[in-house]
């Protein structure tokens, strides 16, 4: 009976998505599932000046750092705000090691020379190492594309780990 | 009310006695009240605006509950962290080498109850250190992270008034086979690009500069089809063989949303010239050009972080906006783009 409840909220997870998710929060109070985690997202703000914090509950087993990357590409709930992620774009894992996380796509991502600017692919960086930042031991990332780290993308340089923003974020 | 409120301060207070009676029972079974460093590891990371620091974790045998200090010296180049009740493992080394980047190298020095560990650089600065004492978690033991800051070393560049004689490396964004940014109607980033690249190569020239152009025609500067980095490392290479006074990349901006607009600047801190030079071209461009001002911004651009010299990168417009795509087809914003730019460099060499 509790297995299936739990599957219950996995798949009301999974038809909502992004949609309705702040469906199972009231601002300032406790969340009304207690068996929900919080994963927080940061998007682009509408001018790409910043990124913006989404915060979502998800089921226990949904707070993996890939899901979070994939509702990151899927994008927010919020139509004042956006995903930095050209169409396409598929998470296709994150291994973390050493605090360090390191996530994989397809080749998608690469379309962001053409349809991003060099701020807006900084701004893709910081939206990215922001979120995997929030889940506990990782400190920086690194970027994939089918298996092969990336030295540059687009403008930005990746040749070492990058760290969280926090002054990217709009308060 | 008040009796309430101390019914709440006695159960926190309870519950601080709780928890620190449970801490003081770890701490007692790991041994002789020291708490062990069983493991080093250092980190130097860079965050999404450039700014470096390095990492010292120390993998600790129990929780860490003692006192520390830590003490930078009067020229940034020493800090040391002390550290009650902590003691290296027999395994551990008393000397850590490090690539140079923030730190030359960690030392640690033993004494009764006491660590002491130094980080140290020959060139660098730093700033204040930051400890957190971490919790143990399922995948990590306790630990005490260190984050060392690293400063900037004010630089004096070569200013001096006027455009005469100064080198400067103009940098138009993609070219070849990448087209960049694509606009609404189909316009190519590349092609706006080394439009108001030529322009501004003509104003400078005429004011007495050198200027070297990292491409002027619509080529790739390694070769076509060539990886982003090999592209981005041929400019760097081009441009330092030639020493320049400065290095001006020039770009346009995009985003999904089409109402996105306006004109900003990107530099990394090398110096603390960077920021003046972007500042200079920022102001001027903005005048020039009208548009909405989106600042000055720091970034970890390959071509900004990898050249020597003072750099900038200028997203003049949006290329993804209608009407900014517009406009910088035009020859008479383009001149008024490069006009802006010119004055930038202008008043940079001044001084301003």
């Amino acid at each position: 009976m509790r297995k299936l409840a739990l599957l219950g909220i996995i798949a009301g997870t999974l038809l909502l998505g992004g949609c309705f998710s702040d469906a199972t929060t009231t601002n300032g109070t406790p969340a009304v599932k207690p068996a929900t985690e919080q994963v927080v997202l940061y998007y682009a703000n509408k001018d790409a000046t910043k990124v913006v914090v989404e915060k979502r509950d998800v089921a226990p087993d949904k707070k993996t750092m890939q899901n979070a990357v994939t509702q990151l590409i899927a994008g927010p709930s919020d139509n004042r705000t956006h995903s930095f992620f050209p169409k396409g774009t598929k998470c296709l894992g994150v291994v973390s090691k050493n605090g360090v996380a390191t996530v994989d796509f397809n080749d998608a991502l690469k379309s962001v020379k053409t349809e991003l600017g060099s701020g807006e692919q900084m701004l893709l960086i910081a939206s990215l190492v922001n979120t995997l930042t929030e889940f506990q031991g990782v400190t920086s990332i690194q970027i994939s594309v089918n298996g092969k780290l990336l030295k540059v993308l687009g403008d930005f340089d990746l040749s070492e780990p990058i760290g969280r923003s926090d002054e990217l974020i709009e308060k | 009310m008040l009796y309430k409120n101390i019914y709440i301060n006695l159960l926190i207070f309870l519950l601080i006695t709780i928890n620190c009676s449970f801490v003081a029972a770890a701490v007692h079974v790991s041994g002789a009240g020291q708490i062990l460093v069983n493991h080093v590891e250092t980190i130097s990371t860079v965050d999404v605006s450039g700014n470096a620091k390095l990492r010292v974790i120390l993998d600790l045998s129990g929780p860490y509950v003692s006192e520390y200090e830590s003490v930078t010296d009067q020229f940034g180049t020493d800090v040391s962290v002390k550290f009650d009740n902590l003691a290296l493992a027999s395994n551990i080394d008393h000397t850590v080498k490090l690539d140079g980047k923030v730190a030359d190298s960690v030392n640690f020095a033993e004494s009764i109850d006491l660590l002491k560990i130094d980080l140290k650089s020959e060139r660098n600065r730093f700033g204040d250190a930051v400890v957190t004492v971490v919790s143990k978690t399922k995948t990590a033991p306790y630990r005490i992270i260190i984050d060392l800051p690293l400063m900037v070393v004010s630089q004096s560049a070569n200013i001096s008034s006027g455009l005469r004689g100064k080198k400067i490396v103009l940098d138009p964004g993609h070219g070849g086979s990448d087209t960049g940014a694509v606009g609404p109607t189909g316009i190519t980033e590349k092609a706006v690009n080394i439009s108001i690249a030529l322009q501004l190569r003509t104003m400078l020239i005429n004011a007495g500069a050198q200027v070297i152009m990292t491409r002027d025609k619509d080529i790739d500067c390694s070769y076509p089809n060539s990886s982003d980095v090999e592209e981005l490392s041929a400019r760097v290479a081009y441009a330092t063989k030639y020493k320049p006074d400065i290095f001006i990349s020039l770009h346009n901006d995009a985003f999904y949303n089409r109402d996105s607009n306006g004109t900003g600047t990107y530099y990394f801190v090398k110096s603390n010239q960077d920021a003046r030079l972007a500042n200079n071209i920022q102001r001027d461009l903005i005048k020039c050009v009208g548009l909405k001002d989106r600042g000055i911004r720091k970034a970890n651009f390959y071509v900004l972080r990898n050249t020597k010299m003072p750099a900038a990168l200028v997203e003049v417009a949006f290329i993804s906006n209608v009407n900014e795509e517009k406009l910088l087809t035009e020859s008479a914003f383009q001149q008024k783009a490069a006009k802006g730019i010119f004055e930038g460099i202008n008043d940079y060499f001044s001084g301003r």
